[in-house]
């Protein structure tokens, strides 16, 4: 594994590093360009067997003993604990595998906006101004991150958490992230507001016994959220209760309400519902990792 | 004015008078900073005792898993956790796993705390030395794996600038150097708005303690993990930031206590003999004494525009003729 480790990895900035990333990309771009040109029928198999090799690498990391208060240098005593050493060493290069992985779909996500943007941009399809201003704007927020980016990781560069030392590609780096492509992200939410407002003024209404403890409890939680109300029904009930710390009336104040229906409501339906999701994840699982699902090779 | 004509009025408001109302109920209580009287909760609470009993000398993770979309709830909670940590000296590894956006909005809030301690004549917190930038991981399972396994392979290859301005393997940095396995970090602070907890939980509970601030939204579903004992402590939404903000003003006393440091300081159900003094003359009342304000009224406007609807709808009803016809 040691080996195994030391063939996918190299020091940072080190020639080694620029090979096996050119390497990778080349071997990757060959394989799937191979991949696209193998017929249906023999593409199914080939996805098949790499699915169930990547999961089966899992299943064995949580199902198979793991080695326990493992000394460095320590040498297994027989197969079954050198498979569990061997999974261990293997896990957290595995893991920078997924990273890898998982990164690069951002890559296929740029090739496929690039793909139908430009096409609708060349081709003065309908709104091809948008498609414009999204190429625009990528190419933007990519030139100037990566200026950004540049000068951050110079050898000798100034301190660039410091305002002072920001130069033009900084102030523009914020004022596209920060300035805008984060406050419209907010604004997008914010709308949100709106719409849970007008729903909830339309739609919570009273028409069934289902529909009243629904309008009852959130009412309570809404007004457990309200510190100020929360705080004064507590005072009121302390009052009334005449400071008795033990007084049963205190079992209902608004925060005592609000905890027990948390407590014992919310919480046990949530595991409930945790459970039949986690089965069901089980068994989409099971289905993914042996290929039972029929859809998404073949296409 | 006969009681259908109520009714009807009373169901049919326009939806542009509601989006008014809140606009204007929303933003105008924004202009003022008002201390609302508050009972902090007990989750909340705990996560505060935690963050300030950890040992200063160990590190804490912190995984932010946030971007402005949810910045009214995210943002404060951030801004509270910094605070803490900063002025108790706690070194801490910033990393995302959930969006590749997060970790410059993190950053971006570290740099607004320095400008505040700098302005209020702290010494700044300094990149390499007090805290470093562990970068986003796309696969966040995978890598909660591999911390599990061997956090030093997990986050192996990752560089920051160090102090004289050029890139190092961020386990030379003071933060981590003393760090070999997940079991020498003090704690795992999860700041989201999405489902990031349950897969920490998942896989690291009982190897290093976990801590949740998460948004409204989210604390249904992370509450389970308070409630069975598998987070240490739990910041949910607004009312979560305030609850923060206000300890850090007032101080946390165990329930065994008598002499208390201030008069409002909270008194924890959950523990006996502790005192965690106030940040006195420190700014702790910030983002969260604003917004709550500003929910107060929101919240109210909702019941009430929910009520009036529902007024309005009885009003309307048609009697039930007898007999069933």
């Amino acid at each position: 594994m040691t080996y195994l480790a030391s063939f996918f990895t190299a020091p940072a900035a080190s020639s080694g590093l620029t090979i096996r990333i050119l390497g990778t990309l080349v071997f990757t771009a060959i394989a799937i360009f191979a991949l696209s040109q193998a017929p249906t029928r023999s593409r199914r198999p080939i996805v098949a067997t790499v699915t169930f090799f990547a999961g089966l690498f899992y299943v064995l990391f949580y199902l198979w003993p793991q080695p326990y208060d493992r000394k460095p240098n320590e040498i297994p005593l027989n197969s079954v604990e050198a498979v569990g050493f061997w999974l261990k060493d293997a896990q957290p290069v595995v893991s920078t595998f997924g990273n890898i992985i998982a990164g690069s779909m951002l890559g296929l996500g740029i090739f496929s906006l690039l793909s139908v943007h430009l096409r609708k941009f060349v081709k003065k399809q309908r709104d091809w101004q948008f498609s414009g201003i999204l190429l625009l704007s990528m190419v933007a927020m990519a030139v100037i991150g990566y200026w950004n980016w540049i000068q951050k990781i110079a050898p000798g560069s100034p301190d660039l958490e410091n305002v002072a030392n920001w130069g033009f590609p900084q102030y523009a780096n914020d004022f596209l992230f920060d300035g805008m492509l984060q406050q419209m992200d907010a604004a997008m939410f914010s709308i949100i507001a709106f719409y849970i407002l007008s729903a909830a003024y339309r739609a919570f209404r009273i028409r069934s016994i289902e529909a009243t403890i629904l309008l009852s409890a959130a009412l309570i939680m809404m007004l457990s959220l309200m510190g100020a109300v929360e705080y004064q029904t507590s005072e009121l009930i302390r009052n009334i209760s005449g400071n008795d710390p033990n007084g049963f009336i205190n079992n209902f104040t608004l925060k005592e309400i609000a905890t027990w229906m948390r407590t014992n409501l919310q919480n046990p339906s949530l595991r409930a519902v945790d459970f039949g999701v986690g089965i069901g994840a089980l068994a989409m699982g099971l289905r993914l990792w042996l290929s039972l699902e029929r859809g998404g090779v073949s296409a | 004015m006969n009681l259908l004509r109520l009714g009807k009025i009373l169901q049919g408001v326009p939806r542009q008078a509601l989006y008014t109302m809140l606009i204007v109920v929303a933003s105008v209580p924004l202009f003022f900073r008002v201390e609302v009287p508050n009972s902090p909760d007990q989750p909340a609470i705990d996560l505060f005792v935690t963050l300030n009993t950890i040992p200063a000398e160990r590190p804490v993770l912190v995984e932010s898993d946030w971007t402005l979309s949810s910045r009214g709830e995210s943002m404060g909670q951030m801004e509270a956790l910094l605070r803490i940590m900063m002025r108790r000296n706690v070194k801490f590894v910033l990393y995302s796993g959930a969006d590749p956006q997060a970790p410059q909005v993190a950053r971006n809030v570290i740099r607004r705390i320095n400008a505040e301690r700098k302005r209020a004549g702290q010494p700044e917190y300094k990149k390499w030395v007090d805290w470093v930038d562990a970068g986003y991981y796309p696969d966040l399972a995978g890598l909660a794996n591999a911390m599990a396994t061997d956090i030093r392979r997990a986050f192996a290859g990752r560089q920051d600038t160090n102090e004289r301005g050029s890139m190092q393997d961020i386990f030379r940095s003071p933060v981590l150097q003393n760090v070999k396995s997940i079991s020498d970090v003090a704690l795992l602070v999860n700041v989201h708005a999405s489902g990031t907890i349950d897969i920490l939980n998942e896989r690291l509970y009982r190897r290093v303690p976990l801590a949740s601030m998460c948004t409204g939204v989210m604390g249904p579903q992370s509450m389970p993990y308070y409630a069975s004992g598998q987070l240490v402590g739990i910041s949910v939404g607004l009312k979560g930031v305030y609850d923060l903000e206000q300890m850090m003003e007032y101080g946390v006393v165990g329930k065994s206590i008598r002499e208390r440091p201030h008069p409002k300081t909270i008194v924890s159900s959950n523990h006996d003999e502790i005192v965690i003094q106030p940040f006195t003359g420190q700014k702790n009342y910030d983002r969260a004494a604003r917004y709550y304000f500003s929910l107060h009224f929101a919240m109210t406007l909702m019941i009430v525009a929910i009520i009036a609807g529902n007024i309005g709808m009885i009003l309307t009803r048609k009697p039930k003729r007898k007999g069933g016809q």
